[in-house]
């Protein structure tokens, strides 16, 4: 956590609107990008933001200085997304742990290349047709850049979970691309 | 570099890469307007100026009820003989109806100042809540 983050959460823990807003509009559009992806629904994904941060707010008092604002952040947002897609966690919890899946935690990857803009939009659509659990999982680990142990704490599941989740999604999505992906 | 590796390699820049869509507008404002803490409402105090316009707007309202005894005297120091016992009767009557009106008026101020005194507490009460 940063410390200007800190020093936001603090003022907006005594009751200061400003630092709270400060602190939305860092992680509103990534929170927003979440919900939209996991619901697949402008408008939804909109009220689940809102309300998400809305209720920061009221148990920000309860917020412990020593945990990570970002996972606790994500935790809210994910029971919101559980109460909006009633068969996610039921999902989720479905998804057996490979215990022979070793995934390197290595983070984004720094280099980047250009990719045109047709496999975005092929991407974007296969993440689309992706089942609820893999497209939140997959949106925490790429769009957010949260790591493996921030996304299993984040929506309460066990680290092998997520690692078989997030392995499966890109498994779904590598087939579902492969045509494409074939003739670059 | 294999296949697998190549094909992982292209995904994951793919991912990363991926446009975030813009936030709404109007997201930002509708939270702060959410938690906005709500107009704090002055509770209602009885100050001297208030009793001054009372008091002033007791004795307007006595003047105007008054002065119909005031014409009816004059009338009757004019000794006009028909009016006669028929003065005597308006005084008695328009008196008793002045001073009832005049007491009426003091009761609705006293219950006006209590409803608001009241409404106020409650207020203070609720925020405090």
């Amino acid at each position: 956590m940063q410390i200007d983050e800190r020093l936001l959460i603090q003022r907006a823990q005594r009751g200061d609107t400003i630092a709270f807003e400060s602190l939305m509009q860092h992680h509103a559009q990534f929170v927003y990008n979440v919900a939209l992806r996991t619901l697949n629904n402008q408008r939804e994904a909109e009220d689940l933001t809102q309300e998400a941060f809305v209720r920061v707010w009221k148990a920000l008092p309860k917020f412990r200085a020593d945990a990570q604002f970002r996972t606790w952040l994500y935790r809210i947002v994910t029971n919101l997304c559980y109460s909006r897609l009633p068969r996610l966690k039921n999902d989720l919890n479905a998804l057996d742990t490979d215990d022979k899946l070793e995934l390197a935690d290595t983070g984004q990857r720094v280099e980047t290349r250009l990719l045109n803009s047709e496999l975005k939009d092929q991407l974007s659509d296969a993440i689309k047709q992706l089942p609820d659990g893999y497209r939140l999982l997959i949106t925490m680990r790429h769009v957010q850049g949260m790591s493996y142990a921030e996304i299993a704490k984040a929506i309460d599941m066990p680290l092998g979970t997520v690692k078989t989740g997030i392995f499966r999604a890109r498994r779904a999505l590598r087939t579902a691309l492969a045509a494409y992906l074939n003739e670059l | 570099m294999n296949e697998q590796d190549r094909f992982d390699a292209l995904l994951d820049d793919a991912l990363n890469e991926l446009p975030l869509a813009p936030l709404p507008p109007t997201l930002i404002s509708n939270v702060m307007a959410q938690i906005a803490p709500a107009p704090a409402i002055e509770p209602f105090r009885l100050r001297a100026s208030d009793i001054w316009l009372a008091l002033t707007a007791a004795f307007v309202v006595a003047c105007m009820l008054f002065s119909p005894l005031t014409f009816v005297n004059i009338l009757t120091e004019m000794s006009i003989p028909e009016l006669g016992t028929m003065t005597e009767n308006i005084r008695g009557d328009w008196l008793g109806f002045s001073i009832l009106l005049v007491l009426a008026e003091i009761v609705l101020g006293i219950v006006v100042y209590a409803g608001i005194s009241f409404s106020s507490l409650s207020w203070q009460g609720f925020e405090a809540r």
